[in-house]
């Protein structure tokens, strides 16, 4: 890459004193105060359950942080009332938790889905006393092995998993309480309502295949819509009043867009062989990428408009905005590189030394184009968009030298090779008949040797066929050269003067005429 | 405190906890969230205080997203000791986790490992018939394709719209034995071909109708196989392996322009492609346009060097530019990469003979003839670079040989040439005669060899007059 493709972003500034491991769903840029001033915010912890924490960042140093009690799934920021401060809402479990100034505020559980009837008939049934707990344990053990245990309400769930002398303290604790069946969250994102006042509606996916949208100022569900199987990742485009799309994209690879009012999305606009493993949305273009390292670029109606063919695996892909300049492109992280693309053409290329674990565009403290860059080792840079960087220049996708720059890397010959081609024009009847001569005394002779030693030694050959024979051949290189006196010298690798002929008379003869020693 | 702490932790996950009103908030977000959360408000609550167990509301499906997401970044390490916790949390229940173990275990090629957890899966799942396919899919790449055809026919059944279910039953079935069923022969291939043509899902996946050419093809059904290929690429304008193998296919029934006009389409769409530079080469080469053939050798060359047939197409071109020297490289570098293609070594043969090279020339000549010895073609010119070694006697015995596996003109008129050198013109005016005899072939350059047999004519009737 050249000087003015490098320019393109500034030199990166580490933040201090921080090590953030977690997935990007578990990342937002936002501004918690009122202040006008960024802040990147993460939800830690989320895989081994220990030290979970909401931690804040401003500028290149830690800013606050406050603990979570459960594991975290997703996280986003969002604006439901311009008085107060903005708020950032967790996802864990099958709750939304609202923190405002990083205290908690509210939680939001996601409506119940149907109970299975089998299993609500069970608990009623235990609940005025008709049946036992053992009773209650065996239908649900047996209504397990018919429908998968996932499929149970969570405090099914619990009683099946409980050892057998906790069972009463479960059933007495929860069994008079209303049952209810919420399913885990497993994304949420948020779109604006209106162009005019930007107020958040949160879209929220569960693993029971549901998309619902919640109003953020009241926490009414606004919308609900079911998909074939759970939502990965919802992206939206347009905003709740007007006229809105969601993107879909759900763990059988296939992606859904669903309007307003739709309550069930059957047929996907997207269906993809390979498995989907990330996707975004940017202007009026779906972008996702696949498993066999392609980048595809669709209209909102799932129409192919190109696709990019990438040497390595693609980690994830993220939106590029620049407002100023009204640029928009798609940055897709590689193992230790992260690249520019649009629909086109590719833009620019990062190179890194670490391997890298997310990264992520937006606006960060007061400045637009900020991208941040996390490392699997924990570490966090920030580089900035260079306001004076254009996209004037353009390259293809998998940048390729023109036909008449490369040169066919065809091996050079020898001058051992000249010589004996020389020699073989010349005595080409001559090789010819000694080889014949040498290969029939050679085959003779062995024959002479095998039957000498069948005859003497029979421990040679192996005559029991349980216990075969073990022959091993150690190759090394090896360059037989016979010379104008007919002498054949046997020289090794790195050997530098051969002088002891290990043939004399031409009794074999080996043009060795590939090698480029 | 001790006791407080526990309570605070009952119902982390629940939507009906209330009972933990008098807590800290600053650490408990979600308790004191809930006193506003009316929904749940109602229930009464009676507390087992005489055993303050923790008691958490569990749902095994709540780490599915975080599972998904390692598996989706390829984190395979990270995401089986999550599934692993997962597994040990919930009593090996989460079927969704014994799945994408499986996955992973697939993706490892630990396929008896990916079967065990599959069946675990298919077992948790309420013997959900959709496991089958992942179930068949394994017993496929495991070889035992008639299990895979059972359960991929079970899974076919119980996901109807599936068509991933459909390609991969047609797989399986493509490599059953043939004689299958006692009365009567079933072919397999057509067996496959059936299955995917009865597939709603044929008219618009690329993947169905592309095997459905290949099985066509296989079938010898031209017309069929060209007419997939070309649904696949309406379906996919971009999908430049069918553009090759509808272009191979154009080759192969000899409609070279069709052939041609794909190949160069293919080109269009990916430069690099080194199916379709090799295939477009060899077209080139065909019609003697080396220079250019040659120049798209080099783009290919860039992308995929360790390609025999393509260093041997590239040793062609330059021996027909008379550049032996290098000619010579190309092709030991295609018969280094692919040492057991026979028109390698006759390429070398015949690159060998040019150069006056005899006796290596007998040598890559004689690997041909080892690897191919039903080539009568390589046999005669093994002949030809006897003859000029002066081995008469065997030279005779090659030639026999060759006419023996199949009498070609070109070689009786090399055994009548060589038998009036060696001054038998009885059996040089013998094979002359029967060389007459015999029609030529398509693709042969016949004048040539016409305008030798009646110079070689004459001069043997006068010699066999005089005798």
């Amino acid at each position: 890459m050249n000087e003015s493709m490098k320019a393109k972003w500034t030199a990166p500034v580490m933040i201090n004193n921080c090590e953030i491991h977690c997935p990007i769903t578990c990342v937002t840029l936002g501004d918690i105060s009122l202040d006008n001033d960024v802040k990147l915010i993460v939800a830690t912890g989320g895989h081994r359950g220990l030290n979970m924490k909401l931690k804040v960042f401003k500028g290149v140093s830690p800013h606050s942080e406050s603990s979570l009690a459960d594991v975290p799934t997703a996280i986003v920021h969002f604006v439901n009332d311009f008085s107060s401060m903005p708020s950032i809402a967790v996802a864990s479990g099958p709750a939304l938790l609202i923190y405002k100034n990083l205290k908690p505020y509210y939680k939001f559980t996601v409506p119940t889905s149907p109970i299975n009837p089998v299993e609500a008939q069970a608990w009623t049934a235990a609940q005025s006393d008709k049946i036992s707990i053992e009773e209650l344990y065996t239908v649900l053990n047996n209504l397990s092995s018919q429908i998968s245990i996932s499929n149970l309400s969570p405090l099914s769930q619990t009683l099946l998993l409980t050892p057998e002398k906790d069972r009463n303290a479960v059933v007495e604790r929860y069994l008079h309480k209303q049952m209810s069946n919420s399913a885990t969250i497993t994304c949420v994102s948020k779109m604006v309502r209106s162009s005019a006042d930007k107020i958040d509606v949160f879209l929220i996916g569960t693993e029971h295949s549901m998309v619902y949208l919640v109003d953020s100022q009241a926490y009414q569900i606004i919308g609900c819509c079911s998909v074939p199987s759970p939502p990965v990742t919802i992206c939206p485009y347009g905003n709740y009043d007007v006229d809105f799309r969601l993107i879909v994209l759900t763990r059988d690879s296939c992606v859904y867009s669903i309007k307003r009012d739709q309550t069930e999305a059957t047929k996907p606009i997207i269906n993809s062989a390979s498995m989907i493993t990330s996707i975004i949305r940017i202007n009026k273009m779906v972008v996702y990428t696949t498993a066999d390292n392609t980048i595809s670029f669709n209209t909102l109606k799932g129409k192919k408009i190109n696709t990019i063919k990438c040497e390595q695996k693609v980690k994830m892909l993220e939106v590029f905005e620049y407002t100023q300049k009204q640029y928009t492109a798609v940055l897709a992280m590689f193992e230790k590189e992260v690249h520019m693309y649009n629909e086109s053409y590719l833009l620019d290329v990062l190179k890194f030394d670490r391997q890298l674990a997310w990264i992520k565009y937006g606006g960060y403290g007061r400045e637009e184009g900020a991208l941040i860059i996390c490392f699997k080792d924990g570490s966090v840079n920030v580089r900035m968009w260079r306001r004076l960087a254009t996209f004037d220049e353009k390259m293809d996708f998998n940048p390729r030298p023109p036909a008449h720059s490369i040169k066919l890397a065809i091996p050079k010959k020898t001058k051992i090779f000249i010589d004996s081609t020389v020699r073989e024009k010349d005595n080409a009847a001559k090789i010819h008949s000694a080889y014949y001569k040498d290969l029939l005394l050679l085959r003779c002779r062995i024959a002479e040797v095998f039957s000498e030693l069948t005859q003497s030694a029979s421990t040679v050959v192996s005559t029991d066929s349980s216990l075969p024979m073990e022959l091993s051949a150690d190759v090394d290189f090896r360059l037989i050269v016979l010379t104008r006196d007919s002498c054949v010298y046997s020289i090794k690798r790195d050997q530098t003067e051969a002088t002891k002929p290990i043939i004399n008379s031409a009794s074999m003869i080996q043009l060795s005429m590939n090698s480029n020693q | 405190m001790e006791a407080s702490n526990e309570d605070e932790i009952i119902g982390v996950n629940s939507v009906e906890n209330e009972e933990s009103a008098d807590i800290n908030q600053e650490q408990k977000p979600e308790d004191s969230a809930d006193n506003l959360n009316s929904s749940s408000a109602s229930a009464s609550h009676d507390r087992v205080s005489s055993a303050p167990r923790r008691i958490e509301l569990l749902d095994c499906n709540s780490l599915n997203a975080l599972m998904y997401h390692y598996f989706s970044q390829e984190e395979y390490a990270e995401c089986k000791s999550l599934i692993g916790e997962v597994l040990s949390k919930y009593a090996g229940r989460n079927e969704f986790a014994l799945n994408l173990r499986g996955c992973i275990a697939r993706i490892e090629g630990e396929l008896d490992e990916a079967l065990d957890w599959f069946t675990q899966a298919y077992e948790q799942s309420g013997k959900n018939h959709r496991y089958f396919y992942e179930l068949g899919r394994v017993n496929f790449l495991l070889g035992r394709h008639s299990i895979a055809v059972e359960q991929l026919e079970k899974a076919a059944k119980a996901m109807k719209h599936n068509s991933k279910v459909i390609y991969w039953l047609a797989r399986a079935i493509y490599h059953l034995p043939p004689t299958k069923i006692k009365d009567k022969t079933i072919n397999p291939v057509q067996m496959a071909a059936e299955v995917l043509k009865t597939s709603p899902a044929l008219s618009s996946d690329v993947q169905l109708v592309g095997f459905l050419g290949k099985l066509l093809e296989e079938l010898n059904d031209f017309g069929g196989a060209v007419a997939a290929y070309k649904k696949g690429i309406e379906l996919q304008p971009d999908n430049t392996e069918m553009m090759i193998r509808l272009g191979l296919l154009y080759l192969r029934n000899s409609n070279v322009d069709d052939g041609f006009t794909m190949l160069g389409q293919c080109l269009a769409y990916d430069p690099t492609n080194t199916d379709a530079i090799l295939a477009i080469g060899s077209i080139m080469q065909k019609h003697g346009d080396h220079d250019v053939a040659l120049n798209k050798y080099r783009v290919a060359s860039d992308v995929c060097d360790y390609n025999g047939h393509l260093w041997n197409n590239i040793g062609v071109g330059l021996m027909a530019r008379e550049k032996m020297a290098a000619a010579h490289s190309a092709l030991k570098k295609a018969a280094f990469i692919n040492p057991l293609n026979y028109k390698i070594s006759y390429n070398l043969a015949v690159l060998h003979d040019k150069m006056q090279l005899y006796a290596s020339a007998l040598h890559y000549m004689k690997q041909t003839v080892d690897l191919a010895p039903k080539n009568a073609k390589a046999i005669g010119a093994l002949a030809v670079i006897l003859s000029k070694l002066k081995d008469a006697k065997n030279a005779r015995r090659s030639y026999q040989k060759s006419l023996e596996t199949k009498k070609t003109r070109a070689v009786l008129m090399n055994f009548a040439i060589f038998e009036y050198h060696q001054g038998r013109m009885q059996d040089a005016w013998g094979y002359l005669q029967e060389f007459k005899s015999l029609k030529a072939d398509r693709d042969e350059d016949g004048g040539n060899m016409n305008s030798t047999a009646e110079i070689l004519e004459k001069v043997l009737a006068s010699s066999l007059d005089k005798s």
